[in-house]
């Protein structure tokens, strides 16, 4: 063996060397030659700070099969989804008010810049002038109320729980709208929205508060005409409650 | 999902170019990133709809943020990484995961684990089974078929590995 092959194996070694698993005569010829070879030292300096680490891994917690589900792809599409209709909208309301500023100003600025064309004040109106009373302004028709869904008929396993489930069919898929108390404080609730063929997908997820409300809103890429029902799932995955939808 | 048109002749991985903003690009980060990711998100908060969730947060911040993304100053992973640490941090005070721990500990650990994956398989077994699991050498040589010197090479070149890997996860060994 040249010395450099003999080189070669001695700093092959050196990996063995540092995790302790040599017998005492070869570590002792390691340290030997490391001690008078400074490539060989450059290499257990570097190597020797991976071991306390690698010495904290244990065997059985690297399951390689540990993967996300096969879900979490879609959750993360229809959550980005929803951001960009909320960024729609603020960026519709943002233009309008934008438009609003801008007629505004357009209109103090002819008022300021034209005084003398300025209509003459409307005569006031008298009693004599105006014999019938004038029509009430109509009240400002209140802001359409959101849909407020469809109510579905909820079955609690847990006789802590009460809760009200609703649901709203939209274009994009069906909402859920949970409204209920009981639900374990800090537990996280699951809530999957099953389909026809026998799939679920998962239309969110909330934290309990206790004897505090809770309302939530949990959206699914699932139309209303094909979710069949809904489960929400505690800890251990245990249903919580349930119904058809 | 709003689809921008490729920029030309782009620095690499550039916000926009990582596609951070495009279906395409986030499905590309998600398949290289999102595992680890998850994994690291599981160590800390010990419940898998809770790193479910905080992976999905993750990818939401980074489309929301792409353009903030510099890859001059740090790998994509590292960046989505550091998104995920926050969004653990948020979901710990939320109360999420009694168990969770964030620290500094569990993302050696993690890093560790990660770094374990992506050795070649040899030189993992090597590593796994002599060290790890406190097997012979010689035993293990005989299982797969090498010589004990090709056991104490791969050993040699894993721990090697393992110094770039944890480096590259943000981890000074």
């Amino acid at each position: 063996m040249s010395s450099t092959d003999a080189h070669r194996v001695l700093r092959e070694r050196l990996g063995a060397y540092v995790l302790g698993q040599l017998d005492p005569d070869s570590e002792a010829r390691i340290s030997h030659h490391v001690a008078g070879c400074d490539a060989c030292q450059a290499e257990v300096t570097a190597l020797a700070p991976v071991v306390p680490l690698l010495a904290a891994v244990h065997p059985d917690e690297l399951d390689e099969t540990l993967q996300p589900p096969d879900t979490l792809p879609g959750v993360i599409r229809r959550r980005i989804a929803a951001e960009q209709r909320r960024a729609q909208w603020v960026w519709l309301l943002r233009a309008l008010a934008a438009a609003a500023v801008v007629v505004l100003a357009f209109s103090l600025g002819y008022a300021v810049r034209s005084p003398a064309a300025a209509p003459p004040p409307a005569p006031q109106p008298t009693p004599s002038a105006s014999p019938t009373p004038s029509p009430k302004a109509p009240k400002a028709s209140p802001t359409p109320a959101r849909p407020s869904g469809e109510p579905l008929t909820v079955q609690i396993n847990d006789p802590a729980v009460t809760a009200k489930v609703r649901v709203i069919g939209h274009r994009w898929g069906a909402e859920l709208r949970l409204e209920g108390a009981g639900f374990q404080s800090g537990a996280v609730y699951l809530v999957r929205v099953y389909v026809q063929n026998g799939s679920w997908i998962t239309a969110g997820s909330f934290v309990g508060a206790g004897s505090g409300k809770v309302r939530c809103v949990l959206t699914t890429g699932v139309r209303r005409s094909a979710a069949v029902s809904f489960t929400v799932l505690g800890p251990g995955e245990v249903t919580v409650l349930s119904g058809q939808m | 999902m709003r689809r921008l048109p490729a920029p030309p002749a782009a620095p690499p991985e550039t916000g926009e170019l990582a596609g951070l903003r495009s279906e395409a690009g986030l499905r590309h980060a998600y398949a290289s990133h999102g595992a680890a990711l998850y994994r690291y998100a599981l160590r800390c908060l010990h419940d898998t709809a809770a790193a479910e969730d905080a992976v999905a947060e993750t990818f939401v911040h980074a489309w929301r943020a792409a353009e903030r993304y510099d890859p001059h100053q740090t790998g994509l992973r590292m960046w989505l990484l550091a998104i995920t640490r926050h969004v653990v941090i948020d979901a710990v005070r939320r109360g999420v995961g009694p168990l969770a721990d964030p620290s500094e500990t569990v993302e050696r650990q993690w890093a560790m684990g990660e770094a374990l994956r992506r050795l070649p398989a040899a030189q993992r077994a090597a590593v796994v089974e002599t060290f790890l699991r406190g097997r012979p050498a010689a035993e293990v040589a005989t299982e797969q078929q090498v010589s004990i010197g090709a056991v104490r090479e791969h050993l040699f070149y894993a721990l090697r590995s393992l110094n770039v890997l944890l480096r590259e996860l943000g981890v000074e060994p």
